[in-house]
């Protein structure tokens, strides 16, 4: 693949077209950047042993095509070449292109497998498509660049409407582009709109000149050997959307919709983007806008003695930069567990947020205002974010302008994460709302309780902002760009209105009778969706065998709500970390236990095994201010960090508040990362020591607790015997234990192949954890995914397992699974499996 | 007859000429360019006098070789390149020499002039340091074959410089940065031109 190179004055406009080109193409395309001078590449200038670095980076034996914008950079670039001389596996050229048009038409070039004569020939011919369209000169001129070599004999020609909302633009254009370049043709296009020219369709500068929009037609013909086929693959093309996200049909035209629009006033319009039907009275929520504490008076701009890029700024700044790696690596941790768990669209709006938040911009620009204005970090850091966000929302691209609210959600969580006090305090009523906004912060929505929240409607946004996606996973009904007058906030609060999610129209003055359709609907839905539920409810036997408890892993409110309705034995894992992540303060006994007892609530009597503190490894905790460790997985981690000295009141504190839940719900404590015995010795004196305090303040709480052990480490495996003596209950942690057995880091995709859960020595491992536990008569389950696995669950049912517990969204189709094995077959599974055969 | 103790003497020069006269190149400069000529002769400059002391390389060829390449790397504007490859070109005529005479010497700034030439692609009028390089190496060989010394040739080099220097004060510049003022350009003495007859000022004062 030919490589490409960015040569600019600015290390800033450099790496900002890398983005933009690299964006358009999925980040296919080697691209690397040589701009700026000095230290940090922060002054103007290039540096000619940097382009020759940039250069070589990227060499292949196709070449590489460097980019440069003006003076400098291209006498720098020239001679870079020539010092690089013949050292170079491929050829190397310098193109006389516009810098950003160049780049750009490159990067899809070489994307489509192009040779380096003819990315070099599309790039500067970019600045004519430009001429083309503003000074509508040369029309004719250029229909060769990029063109296969067949001839022009008959043409195939098709005719095809746009269905995606946001039009023909950049991505749906490169699989067009793509599309054509796979063929032995020559294509030309054109939309079907007044008297237009006929474009080279492998030119995609120019096709996107042609702003081809939603709704509109457009035409294309192929000639050449392979003319049919082209023509085809764009209709299919086409059917599948353009390979964009599918939209409904009547949320496809917003305009059409509102002329819809009924003669009455009390009714309006928006787009339906969750289906369902609400009624209750508004709750207006505002976008939260944190206060720095800085009374206006200071406001305005006072220059401040430090220059952007010195050293006494880099260092003002470290707190965000900090922050931000720390919330980033908290974002992706939520985002790969939640795609873990079948919850795809979540991963990936959090995958979004996390390359959001880690964008080097983002803190240059912060960086940027706080060198110049009068504030704190955190303010220029948000004033940057804002700034940010109103880029996205001038954008022409539809797609790309709702992605606005995502940039201030992940702002709003930087600022609480460093400074919760700078986030306004508010709470829903606890009674049934819809919820009105302009706009939802997706971060905020992932956490709504369908309970409460019957409806939602927001003026902005759109059917595929994330908001959106995340309200349709909740099942919760919601109409998107509302048509409400300025100010509708003054007259929309707590008024009873009807939302239906099916069509987009919100009733402001529904009357009896459509108040008693609409609650008649949601309990024929709401029965229908209860019925689905009930088998999972009740307990989940074998074929003429034994019952399995199938639990759940909980690590937020929303999950253990989930868990709960979809019948959940009780609660397997409490993962108590969410109680100290996204802070930088450790939380007290009190917060602790308000927040546990909050999302324990929906188990009432249900057995609820409480994780300590499960800290370090992937996993890390502002507020603890942990060192770095070279090989965290096997380090100071788990039950280690727990008895670690410094964290004696961290511990003290987190056990005083699991004893004192226990007065309300039947509460098990279990010890993670356990390889020695004297670990769980210490965390009993620990817990006796902490009860002793309890004691003598009369601080209600439960005595004795049982107390387990996460069975996660080889050590503890292999002297399970031993182990289970000296406790109350054993969970197999099986992802971890794969690791370790395995000896391969999980999420390390080169050593995917080790990561099975099911191989001869992870489950020789589970089953002699299942030996010790029974040598010592304490019950023992497993937790993992590998209990949620199809192929998995018959095997640990025939090693004994008769405990699972499995993600919340899992649990249903786990005890569907149960109740349909047998036994005996389970036991020959599990032969097999120990044995190694694949049958 | 031209030593390492020499060449090494004209870079550290060179590292003071430049100091001194940064605000006038970069005044220069402000008037039709950038305003960086003099910061950046100077980092380019600083730069190589620091690192060639501290590791000086063991001949001619090499010691040009190096800061040739300091220069293409630390001065950031267009003569970074320029310069880089005057010197580059240069240190390719006297590659493992340790000792060089007048005629190597003008040997060599015709190779660097001739680097320059190809790289800027500016010929005599356009109003950059060419204007100054060009008639500096012609007098440098006229001098030579006249029968001058080293002195004598690096003297008529500067005199001639001089001349092509004053002359960009009423040209309109036809290359570079300053050439997007076009007319405008016209009375303002081009810094390019300014900085190579400091270059060759310094030449003077230590080769000699």
């Amino acid at each position: 693949m030919v490589g490409l190179v960015i040569v600019s004055h600015s290390h800033t406009l450099a790496e900002a077209l890398r983005t933009l080109a690299g964006g358009v193409v999925d980040g296919s395309v080697p691209i690397a950047c040589a701009a700026g001078t000095g230290d940090d590449h922060q002054e103007l200038g290039t540096d000619v042993t940097e382009i020759v670095a940039a250069i070589r980076s990227v060499d292949s034996p196709e070449g590489v095509l460097v980019l440069a914008d003006l003076g400098s950079a291209v006498l720098g670039a020239e001679t870079a070449i020539e010092l690089l001389g013949d050292s170079l596996v491929g050829p190397v050229r310098l193109a006389a292109a516009p810098l950003v048009e160049g780049a750009v038409s490159a990067a899809v070039q070489i994307s489509l497998g192009a040779d380096l004569d003819t990315v070099a020939r599309e790039a500067g011919g970019a600045l004519f498509s430009k001429q083309e369209h503003l000074e509508g000169e040369g029309r004719e001129r250029d229909q060769s660049a990029g063109c296969g070599e067949s001839g022009t004999g008959e043409w195939h020609q098709g005719r095809f409407r746009v269905t995606t909302r946001q039009g023909l633009h950049a991505r749906p254009l490169v699989h067009l582009v793509k599309t054509a370049a796979r063929h032995d043709v020559r294509g030309e296009i054109r939309p079907v709109r007044g008297d237009q020219p006929w474009v080279n369709v492998r030119s995609f500068n120019r096709v996107v000149t042609l702003q081809i929009r939603s709704g509109e037609e457009f035409e294309i013909r192929f000639t050449g050997a392979e003319a049919p086929e082209a023509l085809e693959a764009v209709a299919d093309l086409a059917a599948r959307q353009f390979g964009e996200q599918p939209q409904r049909s009547e949320t496809m035209d917003s305009d059409a919709t509102r002329q819809s629009r009924s003669g009455s006033t009390s009714r309006i319009r928006g787009m339906p983007a969750s289906a369902g039907l609400a009624l209750a009275p508004v709750e207006v929520l505002r976008v939260p806008r944190p206060s720095f504490g800085r009374s206006d008076a200071t406001e305005g701009i006072a220059f401040r003695e430090a220059p952007l890029g010195s050293r006494q700024v880099w260092r003002d700044l470290a707190i965000l930069r900090d922050s931000i790696r720390l919330l980033t690596g908290e974002i992706r941790l939520e985002a790969g567990r939640a795609s873990r768990e079948g919850r795809q669209e979540i991963g990936e709006i959090g995958e979004a947020h996390a390359m959001i938040l880690e964008d080097p911009e983002l803190l240059r620009a912060a960086g940027a205002i706080y060198s110049t204005c009068e504030m704190e970090p955190l303010e220029a850091f948000w004033r940057a974010a804002e700034s940010v966000s109103r880029e996205y929302q001038r954008l022409e691209d539809a797609y790309m302008r709702v992605r606005a609210i995502d940039v201030l959600d992940v702002a709003v969580r930087l600022v609480s994460f460093v400074d919760p006090r700078c986030i306004p305090d508010y709470t829903l009523p606890e009674s049934p709302v819809i919820l009105a906004a302009d706009e939802l912060l997706p971060s905020y929505t992932m956490h709504l309780d369908g309970a409460r929240v019957q409806g939602i409607m927001t003026t902005g946004g759109s059917p595929s902002s994330h908001a959106a996606i995340i309200v349709r996973g909740l099942g919760i009904p919601m109409v998107t760009a509302v048509d409400l007058p300025p100010e509708w906030q003054n007259f929309m609060n707590g008024r009873e209105v009807i939302l239906d999610g099916y069509t987009g129209e919100i009733d402001l003055t529904p009357d009896e009778m459509s108040r008693r359709t609409v609650l008649a609907r949601r309990e024929e839905e709401e029965r229908r969706r209860a019925e689905r539920r009930t088998l999972a409810f009740g307990p989940a036997s074998l074929l003429e065998g034994p019952t399995v408890r199938v639990e759940a892993n909980i690590a937020t409110a929303a999950d253990a709500r989930e868990a709960a309705v979809n019948g959940a034995d009780g609660v397997g894992v409490l993962r108590t970390e969410f109680l100290f992540l996204g802070r930088r303060e450790i939380p007290g006994e009190e917060a602790q236990l308000l927040a546990l007892r909050e999302m324990t609530a929906p188990f009432g009597s249900m057995p609820v095994t409480v994780r300590l503190l499960d800290i370090g490894g992937d996993k890390d905790v502002v507020a603890l201010n942990l060192p770095r460790e070279a090989n965290p997985f096997l380090g100071v981690r788990g039950v280690r960090l727990l008895l670690h000295r410094g964290f004696e009141d961290l511990l003290r504190g987190h056990l005083r508040a699991v004893l004192r839940l226990a007065c309300e719900r039947d509460v098990r404590i279990m010890i993670p990362m356990v390889t020695m015995e004297e670990e769980i010795r210490e965390v009993r004196v620990r817990l006796q020591a902490a009860r002793d305090e309890l004691v003598r303040e009369e601080v209600p709480h439960r005595w004795p607790l049982d107390l387990g052990i996460m069975v996660e480490t080889p050590a503890a495996a292999l002297v399970a015997e031993r182990l289970a003596r000296a406790v109350d209950f054993f969970s197999i942690g099986t992802n971890d234990l794969t690791q370790f057995v395995m000896a391969a880091e999980r999420g390390n995709e080169a050593l995917a192949v080790f990561d099975n859960a099911l191989h001869p020595a992870v489950l020789t491992a589970v089953r002699s954890a299942i030996r010790g536990a029974a040598s010592a008569g304490i019950p023992l389950s497993v937790c993992g995914e590998i209990g949620s696995d199809p192929g998995a669950l018959p095997v640990l049912i025939g090693l004994g397992v008769r405990s699972l517990s499995v993600s919340p969204v899992s649990v249903i189709a786990v005890k569907e699974q149960i109740r349909v094995l047998r036994e005996s077959d389970c036991r020959e599974y599990a032969r097999d499996a120990l044995s190694g055969e694949t049958s | 007859m031209i030593r390492c103790e020499e060449i090494m003497a004209w870079v550290r020069e060179l590292d003071l000429v430049y100091q001194s006269n940064k605000a006038s190149l970069t005044e220069l400069d402000a008037a039709i360019g950038d305003a960086d000529h003099g910061i950046n002769m100077v980092r380019g400059f600083s730069a190589a006098a620091k690192e060639l002391s501290e590791q000086t390389p063991p001949d001619i060829g090499a010691i040009l070789k190096a800061l040739a390449m300091i220069l293409m790397k630390k001065v950031g504007g267009a003569s970074g390149p320029l310069y880089g490859t005057f010197f580059l070109k240069a240190s390719m005529t006297c590659n493992g020499r340790t000792s060089i005479g007048a005629e190597d010497l003008v040997v060599l700034f015709e190779a660097g002039v001739a680097g320059i030439r190809q790289r800027g692609k500016a010929k005599e009028g356009d109003k950059t340091m060419i204007d100054a390089w060009e008639p500096a190496v012609r007098a440098m060989r006229e001098a030579f074959s006249g029968g001058g010394d080293v002195s004598e040739i690096l003297r008529a080099a500067v005199s001639a410089g001089e001349s092509g220097r004053d002359a960009t004060i009423s040209l309109a510049a036809r290359k570079g940065r300053a050439s997007y003022l076009g007319e405008r350009s016209r009375g303002h003495q081009d810094p390019g031109a300014t900085s190579a007859v400091l270059m060759l000022k310094a030449a003077r004062d230590t080769l000699a």
